[in-house]
């Protein structure tokens, strides 16, 4: 399937929608159904014995809400922290809220870019995708990779993750 | 119901009454008869309490309260009656008959609208009486009811009282002893005598007594129980010289004190149609939000404290400045009984948790072949609705424990010289700010040297170790100690009583058990009343800010001050006669920052027996706290019981007190001292 297929509407074919944003210099989508709000980075709380990668909670319409810092999470901070790329991150940090089956989430993102459309079929699980996504859509003439949410969203306790 | 659809549903109401009233004296003779024959199908009773329910949920509902109240009072004396717990007897009769007099008077009354002019405060009075005199034995706290002086009684600690009662539940009598020792040698004898009465009773407390005598004696007053006849423990005790007085029961409760409840709490008791129209449903998420709000209203106090402050600092502001001190303080009062009231509304009987008890027992001793007598008490003490239901499932395993493994079946029973079905006790009060629970069987029970020894094969307990009673019992509590196969053979308690205790520990309170073989087991749950407002402290730890619940803090000490009194030693610090291992929060939790600066304040913390010390860095005050839970991502978080927010929009995490200590003391981790100031 060539890329201007994907961009043709169809009628007969589903359409989806993704929310883009970036981290370090790779992109990223999230079903538009998991996004519920983009907001600035609040203050936190650090969270004793939990992994690096959870910055923290904060308070969110009186509940609690944890932050995951997603770059941490999906290992990019460590492998990509260079002069260039620090540089690359023009935007202020953002906390994107999505809705998790065991809540909302906070994510911590270097910037939120746009809503895109895309075929609903492009949204399948793909075989073998790197960890934390469900494999690559393309939207608005850019591959993202799709963020698999749920296992973005299991914390363990210490030394689980990164 | 419309203006004009009330006032004909009342007349028709006193043409109803009346009728029912026509038919009630009707049966009164025939109730006589019933008893007197010993007819056990009490079908005038049934007919007789049929037509006071009626005419109690018809009267409420068209707002004839005293009526209802009578109805209802008579419903529960009639309701003893039908349980064969109450004879039908002269006084009974009378009783009646001057009820249903009461009624047509009130009727009469109600009908030209001054329903209120009738007192029947006495008629009540009385019935409360009747009701509660052949009961009375289990009414929540027995200490209360001993003829004591009240300076004596006054200065029972409730520990001393609820072994009083618990003593006197098992058909202990009370006893003062007075004893006069030679005052160089009182500590000495006084403990001989408190160990030669071990042997058969327990002493509950000791008081000097100002009574005469010689210079050099010093007279003292014990209040002691033992299940021992006069005769025998005055023989016992004739060689220590003491003079013993047996501390008679007061006549019944006091009706006063008995119908106190009569007013709205009685509302859980009436129709379902009553209470939806006295009621709305709030969400608990509702009243949560309300509770928030009352939180931040509490903030601004803060501010207006800075406020002040800085008026102060301008010269000739100081009067508005104490202005406002005033105005703030009236206001904080006006919050905090709004906030109360608010908690209140958090409440509910806990009638339908023991219902759902009750469901249980019955259906597993059909199960099981066993036969159960149950009796509830307190079914309407309130508690937090949260708590309610966190509780359900540890008292249901409780309930199960006692019919499944602690009542014997009816044959073994009456071999035993037990009446055949075995009885199993549900009561809850109120003492204090605290709610108690207890789940009492008298069915097969334990023996401390048998947990002991099972404790001990499970590598739970080393041989050597020395342990008071109370500990051993502990043992049962402790995860691993019971597996399927010694269910059989330890009479089967322990199965997932280690569960049991962690949900108790979790919402803040302590489980204890008191078993004897042959006679049964006895476990009381003490909770806090309610999880909405937490009175905690907050304490800093390293560069964090943390809030601990006060009911998990025994004390707290400034090691810089110097103030612990027994000292502090290697391998912990003296606390009431015991080295207790002490543990710096900023390693537990790693917070790196904390590392360099040795913490100066020492937090006694403890869950249920066991107890601990933790080392923080400052402590900043006390504040009355809302939890809101942690949510489900973060619930491997250790050690956190959930957050609140105490002004700067940040979250405040709050201890988990009882999971710390259980976490310490598992893992027995190295004690900290060497990092102590």
């Amino acid at each position: 399937m060539s890329e201007t297929a994907l961009l043709q509407p169809d009628a007969a074919q589903p359409e989806a929608g993704v929310l883009l944003f970036g981290l370090s210099t790779e992109l990223y989508a999230l079903r538009i159904e998991e996004a519920v709000e983009a907001m600035s980075l609040p203050a936190f709380t650090v969270v004793p014995r939990m992994p690096g990668y959870l910055l923290g909670v904060c308070f969110r319409r009186g509940r609690l809400l944890p932050i995951v810092d997603l770059g941490r999470r999906l290992g990019l901070r460590q492998s990509f922290r260079s002069s260039l790329l620090q540089a690359a991150r023009t935007t202020r940090p953002a906390v994107l809220v999505a809705r998790t089956r065991l809540g909302e989430l906070g994510l911590l993102v270097d910037r939120i870019l746009r809503v895109a459309k895309v075929p609903a079929a492009a949204l399948e699980p793909a075989a073998a995708a790197p960890p934390f996504t469900l494999g690559a859509v393309t939207a608005a003439n850019v591959q993202a990779h799709l963020l698999d949410l749920e296992a973005v969203g299991r914390l363990e306790p210490d030394g689980g993750g990164p | 119901m419309r203006p004009q659809e009330l006032s004909a549903a009342r007349q028709e109401f006193y043409s109803e009454a009346l009728e029912m009233l026509e038919q009630m004296e009707r049966l009164l003779p025939a109730m006589r008869a019933e008893s007197q024959r010993g007819d056990a199908s009490n079908e005038a009773v049934n007919g007789f309490f049929r037509l006071v329910h009626s005419l109690k949920g018809l009267s409420g509902m068209l707002g004839f309260s005293t009526i209802s109240f009578l109805a209802h009072d008579l419903e529960s004396l009639l309701a003893e009656l039908r349980m064969g717990r109450l004879r039908f007897g002269e006084e009974l009769a009378v009783l009646l008959e001057e009820c249903l007099a009461a009624f047509s008077e009130l009727l009469e009354a109600a009908a030209s609208g001054g329903e209120h002019a009738v007192n029947v405060n006495r008629l009540l009075g009385r019935i409360e009486e009747l009701v509660s005199s052949h009961r009375w034995l289990e009414t929540l706290d027995l200490a209360e009811h001993l003829e004591l002086p009240d300076a004596l009684l006054g200065i029972l600690t409730d520990y001393e009282k609820s072994r009083l009662s618990q003593h006197m539940r098992q058909g202990a009598g009370v006893w003062r002893l007075q004893v006069d020792f030679d005052f160089a040698t009182f500590d000495v004898d006084l403990e001989e005598l408190a160990k030669l009465i071990k042997g058969f009773g327990e002493v509950i407390t000791t008081l000097p007594s100002g009574g005469g005598g010689a210079e050099d004696r010093i007279q003292f007053e014990l209040l002691a129980v033992s299940p021992l006849e006069a005769a025998e423990l005055g023989e016992r005790l004739s060689e220590s010289g003491a003079r013993l007085l047996a501390v008679p029961y007061r006549r019944a409760p006091e009706p006063a004190a008995m119908s106190e409840p009569l007013a709205p709490a009685r509302e859980a008791d009436e129709p379902p149609v009553l209470r939806e129209l006295q009621s709305v449903r709030v969400p608990l998420e509702k009243i949560d939000m309300a509770l928030g709000a009352i939180g931040d209203l509490l903030l601004f106090k803060t501010q207006i404290a800075h406020l002040v402050d800085e008026l102060r600092s301008h010269s000739g502001l100081g009067s508005l400045a104490d202005g406002l001190v005033k105005g703030s303080r009236r206001m904080e009062k006006s919050i905090l009984g709004l906030q109360d009231r608010i908690v209140q509304m958090r409440m509910l009987p806990v009638r339908s948790l023991f219902s759902r008890l009750a469901h249980l027992a019955q259906k597993l001793s059909r199960e099981l072949g066993r036969q159960v007598e149950l009796r509830t008490r307190g079914e309407d003490t309130e508690l937090d609705k949260v708590v309610i239901d966190e509780m359900t499932d540890p008292l249901l395993h409780l309930v199960r424990n006692a019919i499944d493994h602690g009542i014997e079946p009816p044959q073994e029973r009456e071999r035993l010289g037990k009446p055949a079905a075995g009885r199993l006790q549900i009561r809850a009060s109120h003492q204090g700010k605290r709610f108690v629970i207890e789940v009492e069987d008298d069915g097969r029970g334990l023996s401390g040297a048998l947990i002991r020894r099972k404790a001990e094969e499970r590598g739970l307990v080393g041989p050597d170790a020395v342990l008071e009673e109370q500990d051993v019992f502990g043992l049962l509590f402790r995860p691993g100690f019971s597996t399927r196969d010694s269910v059989t053979e330890i009479s089967g308690r322990g199965v997932g009583l280690d569960i049991v205790r962690g949900q108790v520990v979790k919402l803040g309170g302590a489980i204890e058990i008191a078993t004897r073989p042959g006679q049964g087991t006895h476990f009381t749950i003490v909770l806090p009343v309610t999880l909405a407002i937490i009175p905690s402290l907050v304490v800093r730890v390293a560069d964090q800010t943390y809030a601990v619940p006060m009911s998990a803090i025994s004390r707290t000490y400034d090691l810089v001050a110097g103030d612990v009194p027994g000292g502090i030693f290697d391998e912990g610090f003296d606390f009431e006669g015991a080295i207790l291992p002490v543990y710096r929060l900023d390693q537990i939790f790693e917070l790196e920052q904390g590392l360099a600066e040795p913490p100066p304040y020492l937090l006694v913390a403890h869950s249920a027996e066991r107890r601990v010390g933790f080392l923080v860095h400052e402590i900043r005050g006390r504040e009355e706290i809302v939890i809101k839970p942690l949510g489900p991502h973060l619930a491997q978080a250790r050690g956190l019981a959930g957050a609140t927010e105490l002004g700067d929009g940040r979250p405040v995490l709050v201890l988990d007190v009882g999971a710390l200590v259980d976490e310490v003391t598992a893992a027995r981790a190295p004690a900290a001292t060497e990092a102590l100031p």
